[in-house]
């Protein structure tokens, strides 16, 4: 293929997945995550690779942000869609372009590990840049579920941002007439949150985070409180108490959730729910 | 593909290298208390300057199993595990009900507060 307009192609790949639900595609370097540990790499997962897609989108709707009632986001959020983006574009790459592509699989390896740190490569293909909250922040869109393709396409890589979303110039405000941010004030780490940290010369340092408690809140009434609740149950010797756990409505909705009967993933966003970064889209009539 | 070759220095590896061929290996409870606090410590559980943009000297990375297990000087493969379970094991279940209670009423000030008055004079509360 050595007239191959690789510009063309990229751009073809880049609006199909516009095409698909993505707010964002970009091609990021592969060797860029080569600091990430044994296993992780993106060289790890597919050998031939040369290049990586990364799209981003399937943001809440601003409708879902302004409900009052927080059982709304913890149902609608999910990276199905950016996955299923993902993979519809791997199998446009191999079936009509002849190279190999891979829609890194969202979950989890044998080590309970992810197979790779999508966030790294959201930051490496400019999708986005890390934010004091943590998720990756597009400053145009704010908060997006990610989805990687890895291919062996030799295209031409997109640069990370340099200029980084977050702090946004409203935190910035924010912080030095009251010494925190919205992530930092709604979720802090010293306060039973999770984040915790400071703004110097415009940028976030001596960040803190409990990714554990995180991981309880944002997988509420998912398998870490599935596991809790089985826990409990299984230590429960009254037969008529354990029942009481296991029919009720904890245990329950976790059911509900786990078998996708009611569609989510991510259940807490109320770092991202006041975070300024994106919030033009949010802001209907 | 003709003329594909891996690159310099990047390494294929597979589970049994990682460690993480663990299938229903179960860590011995006694390892896990033992060993619990300094591999929640290491791993990402608890992170203190972790982000990529810092430099070097600054930033403080999660380990790896293998690197860890290096240090603590046990299995691989326990580490993994200890891992694993102490993610989940960190808080009880009664931390659920709090988390409910949390979203409940950040959800409840976003609205009070609007978008265009949480970053002037009302900002959003702290809650516990």
């Amino acid at each position: 293929m050595t007239d191959t307009n690789w510009g063309q192609v990229k751009g073809d790949l880049v609006g199909l997945a516009l095409k698909r639900g993505a707010s964002i595609a970009r091609v990021g370097d592969p060797a860029l995550l080569d600091s990430a540990p044994a296993g992780m790499r993106p060289a790890d997962l597919l050998p031939q690779v040369r290049s990586m897609i990364v799209v981003g989108g399937s943001e809440p709707r601003a409708g879902e942000w302004a409900s009052p009632r927080s059982e709304v986001m913890e149902t609608v959020g999910t990276a199905d869609r950016m996955t299923l983006v993902g993979s519809n574009l791997a199998r446009h790459i191999e079936d009509s372009l002849g190279y190999y592509a891979m829609g890194v699989p969202p979950s989890t390896d044998e080590g309970n590990r992810p197979f790779l740190n999508f966030e790294s490569a959201a930051v490496a293909s400019g999708v986005g840049s890390e934010s004091l909250a943590g998720p990756v922040l597009n400053a145009d869109h704010g908060f997006m579920y990610l989805g990687v393709v890895l291919t062996s396409l030799p295209l031409a890589f997109d640069a990370p941002i340099v200029d980084a979303a977050c702090p946004a110039p409203a935190c910035v405000e924010m912080w030095n007439e009251s010494g925190t941010t919205p992530c930092l004030s709604v979720c802090p780490i010293d306060g039973g949150g999770c984040l915790g940290g400071e703004l110097v010369d415009g940028s976030f340092i001596n960040r803190r985070y409990d990714a554990d408690r995180c991981r309880d809140r944002v997988y509420h009434y998912w398998v870490p409180g599935y596991q809790a609740a089985l826990e409990r149950a299984l230590d429960e010797p009254d037969s008529g108490k354990r029942k009481m756990i296991l029919y009720g409505s904890f245990m329950t909705r976790t059911m509900w959730s786990i078998t996708y009967s009611n569609v989510s993933q991510g259940q807490c966003f109320e770092c991202m729910r006041v975070c300024p970064v994106g919030n033009r889209e949010r802001e209907l009539l | 593909m003709s003329g594909w070759e891996p690159r310099a220095g990047v390494a294929v590896t597979n589970p049994i290298e990682r460690g993480e061929v663990t299938g229903f290996h179960v860590v011995d409870p006694e390892v896990y208390h033992k060993h619990r606090a300094v591999v929640v410590r290491l791993a990402n559980s608890h992170q203190y300057n972790r982000n990529e943009f810092l430099d070097e000297e600054v930033r403080q990375r999660a380990l790896s199993d293998v690197e860890i297990a290096e240090i603590v000087g046990i299995d691989v493969r326990d580490v993994t595990e200890i891992r694993a379970v102490a993610e989940h094991d960190e808080y009880p279940i009664e931390e659920y009900e709090a988390s409910a209670r949390f979203k409940d009423a950040a959800a409840a000030s976003y609205l009070e507060g609007g978008v265009a008055k949480l970053y002037r004079d009302e900002k959003p509360p702290t809650r516990q």
